[in-house]
């Protein structure tokens, strides 16, 4: 549709007389320009100001357009591809190098404020190595953490956590390389000391750590400790499960992801005395999730504009009635860049084919067969 | 990006990336300032506050913009513009014979200031830094002219030996261009490593040099590609000279000057670039060791209709290009009339309570009857009819105002009325009609020109609200029009926004913006007395020239604070164009220094437009509105 329809669209829709049009319009067009247009999952030839006129547009009380529109204006939150480009930028260097300079501090017993000494010591840089960086999804950005990360080797970072046994091998086999060429002992039984776990984002945690009826976890993270300590075991060789420390390092996610994480992290790690860390680069505070009872006028709307076809069976595995506000209830206002989080509420993703189609319509992942 | 779909919102000449976009835009008047005897041929700063138009006008003078022009030099749009740069000498018909040299100098320079160094040695480095970025410039420069490849064309530059013994340490003369580029990069390299390094510095010679050599390096017959002069003329030009240290730009100044420069040298800066004793002595004596500056304000302050119509071509050439909606001119879409039917009303209502305020006046007495009857006969317009009704009423308030009563109460003759309805009171009339009957006031093209306050960048910037309210009128599917009243709304809330933004956006802004508003306020109150003395109203202060001396001694010497205090407010309202001074203007006998508010401030404060009135006050009385904001008399109050 060419901007000035969508605009045109938009105005009607909105109902918006000269005054209004001129104080709202150039706002809408800047959101559009700087942030909102380069959603990935609209459908080719759309662009924010058409889905938002058409979005709006489903709205019959006015009321609700009006809560809904304000909605966007005040409480979304869209996460850009430069601003996910930031954070996993800023990740190792700020939520990881700071703990291996700590724990180099206290294995050469040097002072932890002497930064740089303590970074160019040999201790630091065996450390470093041994480091090894796993993605738990293809959100990880795995190729641009390798470029922005020159200090580390190619060999320690690898794009998923399950790793064929091929790539054990080689792995370690890089890594004694690389620690023999840092002064270190090297030799056979070099292993990592520290895992790191990436991904880009979490709502709930749940897909980490999935409490399962029976009282049990499953979940990507809990496969990944069953391969390094459990009777599978084909991980085992990456490291000393007695003298590692585990990480896990996400870009963004929630407050409620961040407790999930540690309960599960404490009940998994604790026993076997594996330090484990979580490290969240953005974080989103748990105000920022709505609920019937906080989001004001809009709750008319997640109500009414709802199609519960969106309540499928991976849905129900948040435990709750209906996903109006997303899977387990996160009820988050956010937008990532390249798909609407399913823990947003559902007005926001709704996907193209329902009865009510979301703001930014989200990409199924796990599409049921018909 | 999407392209700007509102073509005033560009409002830096930088921001305009194209050339060709540029020369659509440009409008020659500006180039009116420049003396077409000596415009390029001696050092010459330009002045003005952000936004006056400097940068747009050095960029004219740039090779690749003279290039765009000469190929374009048969379009319409242009052809006056070409026919300009002809007479000044920029360019011939075989296409621009100036080598502009465009020098930016808002780049790390004023770090230098940072270095823990003795003076001398950052005087060194800043010249070294200087030189190299101006010979940098050249070499670009001369290649833009010859349109060829900068810097693998380098090698069919030749630079002639300066005419002064000039001795470079690894560069000797002639030389091609290749060889002073590498030289100059090389030198940049080192000046820069200098400023980026944590560490003390080294303690050899710091690179650098000790003078502006590189001036001599631009004569234009030194300059010769595969033999041929790169251009008839030089013109060196120093932009945002106001980022330097106080320190370097003097340095720089004192080092122009001594060197005699046979290339012209101009050298751009805002006001705020000024001390506050320069800026309050801007106009007087100056030009001795260079040429006369030009101050952009000051030029258009002496033509300011002039300005006005500059400034709507200004913006026809913006709606021209604005890809959002066909327009050809702007004047058409800010109608200047009240007539209609949706201000009839407000008209009539007006007409109805002057009337019944007159009343008392004819129960009273004989005295005013025949000018009540001849407003009563009048015919007009509505707007007309309210206007005679309102301006009867300042009138009487005069009348009655003067001590000495008459003997006796004889009517007064309607002839008496046409003397003394002038235009100055009929105007009063208006404003008094707009502001206590809700009606628009500040509307139409030429209210538009005269609250850019012969800035550019406010012009745009209204002209910006305009053309927004436009584009929803177009959304809307109405015609492209904006009311007076919508006009009126959108210039109370600019007028809003730059007063708020005083403290955040100008030095020592809390006291200039408490300074504005004792003027605005003191302005206010005196113009809406009843007798609406000073017709139509005022819109300035003044204070006498000998306080202006003392104002300065202050700010020298600093013995008097509390003067200095005031001089530094009013020096920063005037470097940014909030207040307007007129020097040496002769009234009562005594010479004043006039401050005029910047014309968008006036209708914060609900003030006249025009130019010239102001109610003087003493400077003590200044100084007391930095702390405390005026108050009127009790005994005196305005009918507001």
């Amino acid at each position: 549709m060419r901007d000035t329809l969508a605009e045109r669209l938009l105005v009607r829709v909105m109902g918006w007389d000269r005054d209004k049009v001129k104080a709202e319009l150039p706002l809408v067009l800047a959101l559009a320009s700087f942030k909102y247009d380069e959603y990935q999952q609209f459908s080719p030839g759309m662009r924010f100001v058409e889905s938002l006129a058409r979005w709006l547009r489903q709205f019959e009380d006015p009321g609700d357009r009006a809560a809904a529109y304000e909605f966007v204006k005040q409480r979304m939150i869209f996460c850009s591809s430069s601003e996910m480009c930031h954070f996993v930028e800023m990740a190792y260097p700020h939520h990881i190098r700071p703990h291996l300079l700590r724990r180099a501090a206290e294995e050469g017993g040097q002072n932890v404020r002497h930064v740089g000494r303590v970074a160019g010591s040999a201790v630091f840089k065996i450390l470093q190595r041994q480091c090894l960086f796993l993605g738990l999804s293809d959100g990880a950005r795995i190729d641009l953490f390798r470029r922005s990360n020159r200090e580390l080797s190619t060999e320690q970072i690898w794009q998923t956590h399950e790793l064929a046994d091929e790539r054990v091998h080689k792995l370690l086999e890089k890594l004694e390389e690389g620690v023999i060429a840092l002064g270190g002992p090297g030799g056979q039984g070099t292993t990592f000391s520290t895992v790191v776990l990436l991904d880009d984002f979490s709502a709930s945690g749940r897909s980490y750590y999935m409490p399962k009826d029976d009282g049990t976890l499953g979940g990507k993270i809990v496969k990944f400790y069953r391969r390094l300590v459990g009777t599978d075991g084909s991980l085992s060789k990456l490291v000393e499960v007695g003298r590692m420390h585990l990480i896990i390092l996400l870009y963004v996610a929630t407050d409620q992801a961040l407790s999930h994480l540690e309960e599960c992290s404490r009940t998994l790690w604790g026993p076997i005395g594996v330090p484990w860390h979580i490290e969240v680069v953005q974080r989103l505070p748990a105000q920022l999730k709505l609920t019937p009872v906080n989001c004001g006028p809009l709750a008319g709307a997640i109500d009414q504009c709802y199609d519960d076809v969106i309540h499928d069976s991976h849905m129900r595995k948040g435990g709750t009635d209906d996903s109006k506000y997303g899977f387990a209830a996160c009820g988050l206002p956010l937008v990532l860049h390249h798909n609407t989080p399913n823990n947003s509420i559902a007005l926001l993703w709704s996907y193209e084919d329902t009865r009510y189609r979301g703001l930014f319509p989200r990409i199924q992942r796990h599409k049921e067969a018909p | 990006m999407r392209q700007s779909r509102n073509p005033f919102s560009q409002r830096r000449s930088e921001s305009i990336d194209n050339d060709s976009a540029f020369l659509n835009l440009f409008e020659p008047g500006i180039l009116d300032i420049l003396s077409e005897s000596d415009w390029c041929d001696t050092v010459r700063p330009i002045r003005s506050a952000a936004g006056g138009g400097k940068t747009s006008l050095l960029r004219l003078f740039t090779p690749s913009v003279l290039l765009n022009l000469h190929a374009r030099r048969n379009e319409e749009p242009l052809k006056d513009l070409h026919r300009k740069l002809c007479r000044l000498g920029a360019i011939d018909d075989d296409g621009p014979c100036l080598l502009g040299v465009l020098l930016m100098c808002g780049r790390n320079y004023a770090l230098l200031q940072e270095l823990d160094v003795d003076e001398a040695r950052r005087k060194r480095l800043f010249f070294g830094l200087l030189n190299v970025r101006i010979i940098l410039a050249t070499l670009r420069a001369a290649m833009a002219m010859r349109q060829l490849s900068y810097p693998e064309d380098l090698d069919r530059l030749s630079v002639a030996p300066p005419e002064s013994d000039l001795h470079l340490p690894g560069l000797t003369f002639p030389c091609p261009g290749s060889a002073l580029h590498d030289w100059a990069a090389d030198l940049e390299v080192r000046v820069c490593e200098m400023l980026d390094s944590f560490g003390p510095l080294p303690a050899e010679p710091l690179p650098g040099h000790d003078s502006l050599f590189s001036l001599a390096l631009m004569r234009p017959e030194a300059l010769t590609v595969d033999g041929r002069p790169v251009a008839s003329r030089a013109l060196l030009m120093m932009d945002d000279i106001h980022k330097l240290s106080a320190g370097q730009r003097e340095a720089l100044f004192q080092e122009v000057i001594e060197l005699r420069s046979p290339t012209g040298v101009w050298i751009a800066e805002r006001f705020e670039a000024l001390t506050t004793s320069e800026m309050l002595s801007a106009g007087a004596g100056e030009g001795r060791d260079y040429a006369e500056p030009i101050v952009i304000e000051s030029y258009w302050r002496k033509r300011y209709q002039a300005f006005e119509k500059y400034a709507m071509r200004i913006a026809d050439r913006r709606v021209r290009s604005s890809t959002s909606i066909e327009l050809e001119d702007f004047r058409p879409c800010v109608p200047s009339s009240l007539d209609g039917p949706e201000y009839a009303g407000r008209f009539q209502a007006a007409i109805d309570a002057i009337r019944e305020r007159l009343a008392r006046y004819s129960t009273r007495s004989e005295k005013y009857r025949e000018w009540m009857d001849a407003t009563a006969s009048k015919t007009g317009s509505l707007e007309e009819l309210a206007t005679a009704w309102r301006t009867l009423e300042i009138l009487i308030a005069r009348m009655e105002n003067r001590r000495q009563g008459y003997l006796f109460e004889d009517a007064l003759p309607a002839s008496e009325l046409d003397d003394q309805s002038d235009s100055s009171v009929v105007n009063a009339a208006k404003l008094f009609l707009a502001k206590e009957f809700g009606l628009p006031y500040y509307y139409g093209a030429e209210v538009l020109a005269r609250l850019a306050s012969l800035n550019i960048q406010q012009l745009l910037g209204l002209s910006a609200d305009i053309f927004e309210g436009l584009l929803s009128a177009s959304l809307l599917g109405s015609a492209l029009v904006l009311s007076p009243a919508e006009q009126h709304r959108v210039m109370k809330a600019a007028a809003r926004s730059l007063w708020e933004n005083i403290p955040r956006s100008v030095r020592h802004g809390r006291e200039v913006r408490s300074l504005i508003d004792g003027i605005g306020r003191y302005a206010q109150w005196y113009t809406y007395q009843p007798t609406a003395p000073n017709d139509p109203g005022v819109a300035g202060s003044a204070i006498r020239m000998s306080e202006r001396e003392e104002l300065l001694a202050a700010s020298r010497d600093g013995r008097r604070p509390q003067w200095s205090r005031l001089a530094s407010a009013l020096a920063s309202g005037i470097a940014h164009n909030l207040i307007v001074p007129d020097l040496d203007y002769k009234c009562k006998n005594e010479y004043w220094m006039v401050l005029n508010l910047n014309r968008l401030l006036c209708v914060h404060y609900d003030l006249p437009l025009f130019y010239g009135l102001y109610k003087e006050r003493p400077v003590a009385t200044l100084y007391d509105w930095l702390d405390r904001p005026f108050e009127p008399a009790r005994a005196k109050e305005s009918f507001l």
